[in-house]
């Protein structure tokens, strides 16, 4: 059985079924007059389907090492976690702190945590990238980028 | 007005100052992003969309064009020098172009994929000049049924020429149409599938997906396990061919410009398939074809021309019928969007300036890009000799920026966060993004068009079989998604699928 293609089925199942729900609440029509959840429903379907043949093919394949584990012993889960909770911090925070400080932090992260650097370098490439964007972005296009703490002074 | 006219105009528009300046801006930062592995010609001009808001249509086309093709020209050097690849699309030119930069032939294998790229580039834009005009004519007779085909024809295109499974892409593909129908329906007003959030009543950003999917994803990857680069410094002088270099290279040039150019146009199509197939054919060719992997020049020179003309293809579907071929043209067809204008078979009789224009753009875009490369070279190898460790920050922080300054929206923020961790597990489970976003972007004209295909025929679908256009379309798209199941067509799909992850 290949474990990749068994999770990942099974996944797709669950989510073809919730989008054809979807489509059906919002509502069908009829054929004449097909209605908002017309293409949704059967994209479902389409997903649904699919994904059982996917299944059934995962299950009558069989059993190998690589299938079983995967082959995802070398990957670094804590670096991809820590750069996704990052991103994901930092629009919780970019409101708040505003663009300059919190791009600051977002990148002293990134350079000491994920790929460690000396503090210089990792100083130099947050204070210059911020503040290039930031010349670029609000002063010469004029994106509004939010200014937060800033705003006090 | 006749041809010489339009191609005044389109001149006149091309050189203005500003126009020059936003396509030397597009292929500067194309070249760029196609020598930076890690981030690519759609992140690019996804980064640069909220720039384009502020001038006039022609010149936002013009610079996202630019970046285009310029990613083109620069996804070669990072095959040839560092053996990964800038760009999808120079995949295969590492196979010959790296062996050549071993052997000591980095120059030649540098020039002569920059005046392919040349040649191939500027005989598509000729191409797309010709074949544009009768084809938008061609197109007012299609009427829903056909846009609807034609689009299904496009994405099984694309999903039979995704890597691996090809149930996995139509997954993909009708995730994507479930994606693009997210937000308000534009004929009876109802919410679909926005889960409550107000800030989904308009849909999702086509931006925030296309960050996330080929910014923070491509981010994801790269940093999951370290890579090491070595690039060749040393050799890297005689950028022009010798005779006998052009003699090997003339035959895989000219067959690449047809072969990418007409594989350009097909929806779903585009530039990696351009230069696969190219490869491919040189291979079979090829009175040598054991050369080929260990430093033959053809193998450079027929998959980068071809590259470069499958852009100027790519327009041709957009231009005359307003439906993307691929990625790229599915942003710029947010582009023309934004500044209200629907690209079909109308656009060039009510907006000539801007189709001419684009399109005599790309001519000195061309001409700028060749006069950049190959004087320039020394400035790309410092480029990348960037440590990734420097650039994946900067990446991640362009990827934040173009995503929030689209709406100035924190939500599209977490939207892209969203996809890129979704793109990234995609990947690891062997699912491809591509189907995804095209489908994303069609969805709606799709959607559109099937009802309105459904309530002219009062419900009966015989309308898509009784249309010669359609049922042609649909055919071939059925056929398509069928012929893995027949086994000798199956083992082409897969040994094409092989070659292309390999």
């Amino acid at each position: 059985m290949s474990r990749k293609d068994t999770i990942s089925s099974l996944f797709w199942l669950f989510a073809g079924a919730w989008i054809c729900y979807q489509g059906y609440d919002t509502g069908l029509g009829l054929l004449h007059e097909p209605g908002p959840g017309f293409l949704i429903f059967w994209a479902g379907i389409v997903i649904m389907v699919l994904s059982i043949i996917i299944l059934i093919q995962a299950l009558l394949k069989k059993k190998d090492r690589a299938g079983t584990r995967m082959g995802w012993a070398s990957i670094r889960w804590g670096k991809i976690f820590l750069v996704s909770a990052s991103l994901f911090a930092y629009g919780y925070a970019l409101i708040p702190l505003g663009f300059v400080f919190t791009t600051i932090l977002l990148l002293l992260f990134l350079c000491k945590m994920i790929e460690p650097q000396r503090w210089s370098v990792s100083i130099g490439v947050a204070l210059i990238s911020t503040l290039s964007v930031y010349a670029v972005f609000q002063l010469w296009l004029g994106i509004q980028l939010p200014r937060g703490i800033l705003s006090l002074w | 007005m006749n041809f010489v006219d339009y191609i005044t105009i389109g001149f006149s528009i091309a050189l203005q100052p500003m126009n020059l300046l936003y396509c030397f801006i597009g292929v500067v930062v194309g070249t760029l992003v196609g020598v930076l592995p890690g981030i690519g010609p759609v992140a690019a001009m996804s980064l640069l969309f909220p720039m384009t808001f502020k001038i006039p249509p022609e010149t936002a086309i013009i610079m996202l064009g630019g970046i285009y093709y310029g990613a083109m020209y620069g996804g070669s050097t990072t095959s040839i020098l560092v053996n990964i690849p800038g760009e999808a699309a120079s995949v295969v030119t590492c196979l010959d172009g790296y062996q050549m930069a071993r052997q000591g032939r980095a120059g030649p294998a540098l020039g002569i994929a920059a005046f392919g790229s040349f040649i191939g580039g500027t005989f598509s834009v000729i191409g797309l000049m010709l074949l544009a005009p009768p084809l938008s004519q061609f197109a007012l007779k299609f009427g829903p049924p056909e846009y609807f085909s034609l689009m299904i024809l496009g994405l099984s295109i694309l999903t039979y020429l995704a890597h691996g499974s090809i149930l996995k892409a139509v997954i993909m593909a009708a995730l994507g149409l479930v994606l693009g129908l997210v937000g308000l329906d534009s004929i009876s007003g109802l919410p679909r599938l926005t889960l409550g959030q107000m800030e989904l009543m308009d849909g999702i950003g086509l931006v925030p997906i296309l960050m996330g999917f080929f910014g923070v994803a491509e981010v994801l990857v790269n940093i999951e396990e370290q890579i090491k680069r070595e690039v060749f410094l040393t050799n890297i002088k005689g950028l022009f061919p010798k005779v006998q270099d052009w003699l090997e290279s003339i035959w895989p040039i000219i067959r690449g410009t047809v072969v990418g150019f007409l594989l350009g146009i097909l929806p779903g199509g585009g530039v990696v398939v351009a230069s696969f197939t190219s490869y491919a054919m040189e291979k079979r060719i090829s009175k040598h074809p054991e050369r080929f992997g260990k430093g033959a020049i053809a193998g450079v020179a027929g998959p980068e021309t071809a590259n470069n003309a499958a852009t100027g293809g790519a327009y041709i579907p957009l231009m005359t019928l307003g439906i993307p071929s691929n990625v790229v043209m599915a942003m710029l067809l947010g582009a023309f969007m934004v500044h209200g204008l629907s690209p079909g078979p109308l656009l060039m009789k009510q907006a000539p300036g801007v189709f001419w224009g684009i399109v005599m753009s790309m001519y000195i875009g061309n001409v700028m890009l060749l006069i950049l490369n190959l004087p320039m070279i020394g400035v790309w190898i410092q480029i990348l000799k960037v440590p990734y460790k420097i650039l994946f920050p900067l990446i991640l922080l362009f990827c934040l920026i173009g995503s929030y300054s689209v709406n100035n929206m924190v939500f599209d923020i977490h939207i892209m966060v969203l996809f890129g961790i979704l793109g990234y597990l995609m990947r690891k489970f062997d699912y491809e993004g591509a189907p995804l976003v095209l489908a994303y972007v069609l969805g709606p004209l799709l959607e559109n068009n099937l009802r309105k295909s459904l309530i002219l025929s009062q419900g009966s679908f015989s309308i898509f079989f009784v249309r010669p256009i359609s049922v042609i379309c649909l055919l071939v798209a059925l056929f398509l998604l069928v012929s893995p199941l027949i086994p000798k067509l199956g083992e082409k799909r897969e040994e094409l699928a092989n070659e292309e992850t390999s």
